[in-house]
């Protein structure tokens, strides 16, 4: 029966995976990203073969396969383990074409760091105080039982629950900071950008923290880490309206309130806990190098060539976080740049439909430099191994 | 119109600032590619192609005149609906029948400067299996993104290409002594990061040639 169960459970994670395969065809998926993610993920987990798919639904997302199959080797006896890692990082079908906003991954490769180096999270309780003030008004509802069954088992569950919407919220924050690490203020916008959308077209998610809160640590990291200071004059404004930006105020249950106000009191141990591991697995994208490499990446995108390289001879191609911050530095403070160079003489800064083809451009040049980045790195693996 | 040796190409793509500033990226190999007596540039060969869908097709008819009942507006989005994108990884084959015609590009995205026009034309060793690369060899002046190239086989048997390869060369010319100057890229083309199917549709002659069709 047992047998029959696991094989059951092992059955549906193979579905899931054929369906995962079926969907990661590169008709579906942003398949330039595939080989820069690939050197992500694996920088994370060494062994990790990762598998990018696309969904219908309008959402980014990471899940792995693999712990069933593992959970049955082991039931089996098979050791060591045959199944490698595969996480999934999904993308939105409907998306698929914006280079930008797929800066969104590398959260989901934050996922996949903490699951495989566990950053300490700090665990605070629910304090006597918090939890009477929580517990108060129920128990002395008229409805409520007297004695101290009802109360126990109340003072239980909130306690439970304020300990696990902590630790999730908390791993939610983790995955944005090393994402921010990984590819610098890019990962800030994108979040800010598909943040805004949410905050305005759909229902606050209670399993994540509200967006406000990870909008904040974003916003500490981002000064923390010196990225503010390597952005041009344009750009800090731009985060620097982040901070007084109205998150719209979610409706929490008061318990989560409770957890929220906890996460703010914490937010620098995280930002201090994942900068330190992010450095120790080779993923942190310094502001060093964003000074180094950004101005120039963006200069070629504003001649209309695809920022892929700073340098001249041999090529080296420049890195995926340098693509993307390029990029978003010209979507947040130089289109009518771009928008001039591809309109021509019929330049009209408020014309919507022109601002739209220099935004093609972008996406173009940007997935374009992306394709190359990737095709370089590989280029240079195949002749290192080629001349011995 | 002279053409630049491989030092001025070099002082072009490595040196030049500006208006006179040549784009050819990326050069996985410079010194592979760039042939100094030649001044010619190989090009490799890109990971997207473009083949028709000859099924569900009667004839290529881009201008729609063989068709019942002309349309008045040119009908881009049916036409692309003939053909299909393939995307093949650097390194990995792609089969080209005997006589079959495919749209492929460069690998490498280029800029022309104004005062220059580029030419590209295929690699004799591949000639020489039958492939053949171009027909519309000038690159215009300004133009900027990925060169299309019309690849075929005329060869009596398949023949596997693949991305990445050396296919082609471009060569540069400049435009007399007109000096270089700042113009935005145009043209139908520009900024094409994969091969492109025709445009022909966009022609303004068009709608004239429909109404002389129709005997109006």
């Amino acid at each position: 029966m047992a047998l029959a169960r696991r094989w059951g459970t092992v059955g549906l994670r193979v579905h899931q995976l054929l369906e995962f395969i079926w969907h990661s065809d590169w008709k579906y998926i942003p398949y330039v990203w595939a080989a820069p993610l690939e050197n992500l993920v694996q920088r994370a987990a060494p062994t990790a073969q990762p598998i990018l798919s696309s969904w219908w639904a309008y959402n980014y997302f990471f899940a792995t396969i693999s712990p069933a199959v593992v959970e049955l080797e082991e039931w089996l006896g098979i050791g060591p383990p045959l199944c490698p890692l595969l996480p999934v990082l999904g993308t939105p079908y409907a998306e698929k074409g914006n280079a930008l906003l797929h800066s969104i991954l590398a959260h989901e490769v934050g996922h996949l760091a903490l699951d495989q180096h566990p950053v300490q999270l700090p665990a605070p309780e629910l304090t006597s105080d918090a939890l009477g003030s929580l517990s108060g008004e129920p128990l002395t509802a008229p409805q409520a039982p007297p004695g101290s069954l009802f109360e126990h088992t109340l003072r239980e569950s909130l306690t439970g629950e304020f300990s696990r919407a902590f630790r999730a919220w908390a791993q939610e924050i983790v995955a944005d900071l090393f994402a921010l690490q990984m590819l610098g203020p890019a990962y800030f916008f994108a979040f800010s950008f598909l943040g805004v959308s949410a905050d305005m077209l759909s229902e606050p998610d209670r399993s994540q923290p509200p967006l406000g809160v990870r909008c904040r640590a974003l916003l500490r990291a981002v000064e923390a880490w010196g990225h503010l200071g390597a952005l041009p004059q344009p750009l800090q404004q731009v985060v620097l309206q982040w901070k007084t930006f109205g998150w719209e105020a979610p409706q929490l249950a008061r318990v989560h309130q409770l957890v929220q106000d906890s996460l703010e009191q914490h937010l620098d141990a995280l930002i201090e806990a994942v900068n330190g591991a992010a450095e120790s697995l080779g993923l942190a994208y310094s502001s060093e190098a964003y000074r180094r490499d950004v101005e120039a990446l963006r200069n070629r995108i504003l001649d209309g060539v695809p920022p892929d390289t700073i340098g001249t001879v041999p090529y080296h191609a420049v890195s995926l976080a340098a693509i993307l911050n390029a990029a978003w530095e010209v979507r947040l403070a130089y289109l009518p740049e771009l928008q001039r160079l591809v309109a021509g003489d019929k330049f009209d800064p408020e014309d919507a439909n022109q601002r739209s083809q220099a935004l093609g451009v972008l996406n173009r040049l940007t997935t374009k430099a992306i394709e190359y980045h990737a095709i370089a790195t590989q280029w240079e693996k195949a002749r290192a191994r080629t001349e011995g | 119109m002279p053409v630049l040796r491989g030092k001025e190409v070099k002082e072009r793509l490595f040196q030049a600032q500006g208006p006179r500033r040549l784009y050819v990226t990326p050069l996985l190999e410079p010194e592979q590619q760039i042939d100094d007596a030649a001044g010619a540039v190989d090009v490799r060969l890109g990971t997207t192609f473009i083949v028709g869908r000859r099924s569900g097709i009667t004839a290529i008819d881009p201008l729609g005149l063989a068709e019942a009942g002309i349309p008045e507006q040119p009908r881009e989005l049916s036409f692309e609906r003939n053909y299909e994108s393939v995307y093949v990884p650097v390194g990995q084959p792609f089969v080209l029948h005997p006589k079959q015609y495919v749209l492929g590009a460069t690998l490498e995205y280029v800029r022309i400067p104004a005062d220059l026009t580029g030419q590209v034309i295929g690699r004799s060793s591949w000639g020489r299996l039958g492939l053949i690369i171009a027909t519309a060899t000038i690159v215009h002046p300004g133009f900027t993104g990925v060169i299309t190239l019309e690849l075929t086989n005329v060869e009596e048997v398949p023949l596997v290409i693949c991305p990445g390869v050396r296919i082609g060369q471009l060569l540069f010319e400049t435009m007399g002594d007109q000096p270089a100057e700042v113009q935005p890229p145009s043209g139908r083309y520009a900024f094409s990061t994969e091969p492109t199917i025709s445009r022909l549709l966009r022609d303004p002659e068009l709608r004239f040639l429909r109404r002389l069709s129709r005997r109006e």
